[in-house]
């Protein structure tokens, strides 16, 4: 995937310009680089503090970048590995090819394993299936959701086309948390309105349709971006989250939005990836540069190159790690 | 202009260069140079003497804003009145003292004199001939920013008197907050006096202009306070004028507005005050390190050195979002805390809660009472180091025991295990205990919000203009007896000294004792 606007003109507040200014493209193609050049099993969490002009279009911009590198990650290495029935344990997610000509196919965790008994069974769910129909046995990567649709999604998926348009296609099965956007629910509900505009076709993508906030369908069928933005998407975070384990639920990038995000959150937060945005024009900006300077003095110099040729001018970027769970 | 194309000129803008235009006055630079020498001469004495620290404060008020406050330059000039006032206190004050410092206070009424006398100010005429050539350049809308509340009324008098249009005057927060559409920037004084904000965060087509004076010094770039740390920091020029004066180094914050300088001072001499009339006699009470923050309203208030929040207000955010809890050592001058006036936060929570509870919170209090006495009479009996060591022996890493005996402020240990543990200890049977505990403290997290959304609601709504006139704000929270009233305070100094504060003095509002 490549970090590339095309065809598309931004329209704010429904006045249109030409192309998507630099600003902008720049900030979300240095997310997508930190983000997609990152170390999977890396026990660090890397900051990027990116302080503008002015806040606005900020948050939508990183989070562009961010989840167009997470997607792009999570196609990559989503190959479903076939295992052996010998292979099987319970708790492990995958999906079955049963029937005599393997034409069923079932999905889920295995719960019980009899092998030995008279009529060798597994369990997957609430369904039993008797071992002498299995054809094959696909071994599910704990943030794929769905398969069947994942493989076809995958399958459809053009090329050529714009991130943009990658990232609308709906319900792209992601198992679990891919940004944590933490920030004003007025920064969130204003930007998210942004649109892209398509002139060669007419087509008209806004950011909300980019950038998900909880779907509130089926728990495999859809990603999960946590927002404390309003209660009905905490609530839909709710009834999501029940099917979801402990790291699934956790984003491995966080996007702190807004000076009072950065000072209610800094400290706690945990993720691989902490981008912290405010603007100078910030009101709490004393109160924020203190948080993140006290960070800061307990933190090691980023143990990988950045490149950060993309941000604009204007834009001031500080970099640090610390390891996870300090 | 749009909100997108006025963040793309904002960027776009974002590293011209800062022009820097220093003004030559010869009278005005010899006094301003001879009250720096007098004010070095003198330091030691304005701990001890009031009139020369009158005296002082008003001549470097008086220097401060002949360079920064352009208004009509008439007898009624703030500045000419400090000055009047100051040289009539300088006139008494210097004949017993040695020639040097006889010589700078005649130079300076010399100086002085001739300067109330004088119908012209070089900052107006500049500032005027600035605007204009703007205007002639292209400008449409010219912002000028000055460093205060109070100057910009007089300046937009003085504009108006010489029929001069399509000009905003702010100070550096109006500016930043309001985003006014405008396509050239003046900036009046000195860089330092501003936050750097300023000129990080507002730009315009035809660039910022910076309006200052050739004898004080002026930096030759801005960045952010994050930009010694940052991997790819900003940094933006100020290219000076040719007559930028530059024949001899000089500390730039003797010219910067002297009004914290002036307070600190002033705050040192009353926090001992204070400090000296806490009540300090109960041994028991925990002692907390703490600064002085001096307080609009000759108040005073000790706020912990270490950790800890307070409630605040956002003077420039609307209603709704004005009252911020946020963290004491990001409290700074300038900033407005909200405190309690007459009874202690921790009181009023404790009433409240015990209000909300009825009678269960009776039953609640005499567990807590009965727990903590039992807690006490060990310590007594013991000694605090072997209650403590046998607390560890039983597993307990960190026993709080000045803490968890205190009952006003703390109702069980944080942990299960060891608050389970701690009882057992003192033969308390556990579970009732460790049950009314945990319903205690619900009702003091109700309280606590119950009074943090009536004192949200106050401000929220409250006209704030009094804060600006005299500093200080104090509302009654209304038909709840127990809680007493509410004050927001501007803070005006923030003292060096630490000091150990009994717990129950700490955030409560102290009257400044001179």
């Amino acid at each position: 995937m490549d970090i590339n606007f095309g065809q598309f003109d931004l329209a704010v507040d429904g006045e249109v310009q030409s192309g998507v200014p630099r600003w902008f493209s720049g900030l979300a193609k240095f997310a997508f680089e930190v983000c997609s050049k990152r170390s999977i099993d890396s026990q660090k969490s890397e900051h990027f503090v990116i302080s503008l002009p002015d806040i606005d279009g900020g948050l939508t911009a990183i989070s562009l970048g961010s989840l167009a590198a997470e997607i792009s990650r999570i196609e990559k290495s989503s190959n479903f590995e076939e295992i052996q029935m010998d292979q099987l344990r319970v708790g492990m997610r995958v999906s079955i090819d049963s029937g005599i000509a393997g034409q069923q196919k079932i999905t889920g965790q295995i719960k019980t394993i009899s092998l030995d008994d008279k009529t060798p069974k597994i369990e997957i769910g609430s369904r039993w299936i008797a071992a002498k129909l299995i054809k094959k046995i696909c071994l599910i990567p704990s943030e794929a959701g769905n398969p069947q649709i994942f493989e076809r999604k995958h399958e459809n998926g053009d090329e050529s086309s714009s991130f943009l348009n990658k990232l609308t296609i709906s319900s792209l099965p992601i198992h679990r948390a891919l940004l944590d956007i933490r920030s004003t629910s007025k920064i969130i509900e204003d930007e998210f309105e942004w649109e892209f505009l398509n002139s060669s076709n007419s087509t008209s993508l806004r950011i909300k349709d980019s950038i998900r906030p909880i779907n509130s369908g089926q728990p495999g069928s859809g990603w999960s971006i946590v927002l404390n933005s309003s209660e009905s998407e905490e609530l839909a975070w709710s009834n999501l989250k029940s099917d979801l384990n402990a790291a699934e639920l956790d984003a491995d990038i966080s996007v702190l939005c807004s000076g009072a995000a950065i000072l209610a959150q800094l400290e706690s937060i945990n993720s691989k990836i902490v981008f912290s945005i405010f603007g100078r024009d910030d009101r709490q900006l004393l109160a924020t540069e203190l948080a993140i300077k006290q960070k800061y003095e307990y933190s090691r110099e980023l143990s990988r190159d950045i490149d950060f040729s993309h941000l604009y001018r204007g834009i001031e970027l500080i970099t640090f790690e610390v390891p996870l769970n300090v | 202009m749009s909100r997108l194309q006025r963040l793309n000129n904002m960027y776009d803008f974002s590293e011209m260069p800062i022009q820097h235009i220093a003004i030559e006055d010869s009278l005005l630079k010899t006094y301003s140079r001879e009250v720096r020498k007098l004010n070095s001469e003198m330091r030691e004495w304005l701990d001890v003497s009031t009139e020369w620290d009158e005296a002082l404060a008003n001549l470097r008020r008086a220097d401060w804003r002949f360079r920064n406050q352009p208004a009509d330059f008439g007898k009624l000039h703030p500045a000419k009145i400090y000055l009047e006032e100051g040289l009539a206190k300088l006139d008494g004050l210097y004949s017993n003292l040695g020639h040097y410092v006889r010589k700078i206070c005649r130079s300076i009424i010399e100086n002085g004199n001739a300067i109330i006398r004088s119908p012209e100010s070089t900052l107006n005429s500049n500032l005027l001939k600035i605007i204009s050539e703007s205007k002639q350049k292209g400008a449409r809308q010219v912002l000028v920013i000055l460093r205060q509340e109070d100057l910009v009324a007089p300046f937009n008098d003085f504009l108006s008197k010489n029929s001069i249009t399509n000009v905003i005057v702010e100070t550096s927060f109006g500016a930043i907050q309001k985003k006014h559409a405008t396509d050239k920037i003046i900036v009046v004084g000195n860089v330092l006096d501003y936050p750097l904000s300023l000129f990080n965060s507002l730009f315009s087509e035809y660039g910022t202009t910076l309006i200052g004076y050739s004898w004080v010094p002026e930096q030759d770039h801005v960045g952010s306070a994050l930009s010694e740390l940052a991997t790819k920091p900003i940094r933006i020029e100020i290219r000076h004028s040719e007559t930028k004066d530059i024949t001899e180094a000089i500390d730039v914050s003797h010219y910067l507005e002297p009004s914290i300088e002036i307070a600190s001072r002033q705050l040192r001499t009353v926090a001992k005050n204070v400090y000296a009339h806490i009540d300090k006699s109960n041994t028991d009470e925990e002692n907390i390190l703490c600064r002085a923050y001096l307080l609009a309203g000759n108040n005073v208030v000790f706020l912990p050195t270490k950790e800890g929040a307070i409630d605040s207000i956002d003077m420039q955010a609307g209603s709704g979002n004005r009252v911020q809890r946020l963290p004491i050592s990001s409290i700074g001058i300038g900033s407005v805390i909200l405190l309690r006036v007459g009874k202690s936060d921790s009181d009023s929570i404790f009433e409240m809660a015990n209000a909300i509870g009825g009678k269960e919170a009776q039953t609640y209090r005499k567990l807590q009472m009965e727990w903590k006495d039992a807690l006490r009479m060990r310590i007594a009996s013991l000694g605090s180091q072997l209650v403590i060591k046998q607390l560890k022996d039983l597993g307990i890493k960190n026993p709080w025991i000045g803490e968890w005996k205190s009952f006003k402020n703390n109702i069980r240990p944080e942990s299960d295990e060891y608050f389970q543990k701690l009882l057992k200890y003192l033969a308390i049977e556990p579970t009732v205990t460790i049950s009314a505990m945990n319903s205690l403290r619900r009702l003091h997290l109700v309280a606590a919000m119950r009074l943090r959304k009536m004192l949200k609601e106050k401000f929220e709504n409250a006209d704030l203009q009094a804060i600006y006139n005299e500093g200080f704000l104090i509302l009654d929270l209304g038909e709840t007896p127990e809680i007493a009233k509410l004050g927001a305070f501007e803070c005006l100094s923030i003292g060096d000294d630490v000091f150990e504060v009994p717990e129950s003095a700490v955030k409560q509002l102290q009257k400044a004792v001179i």
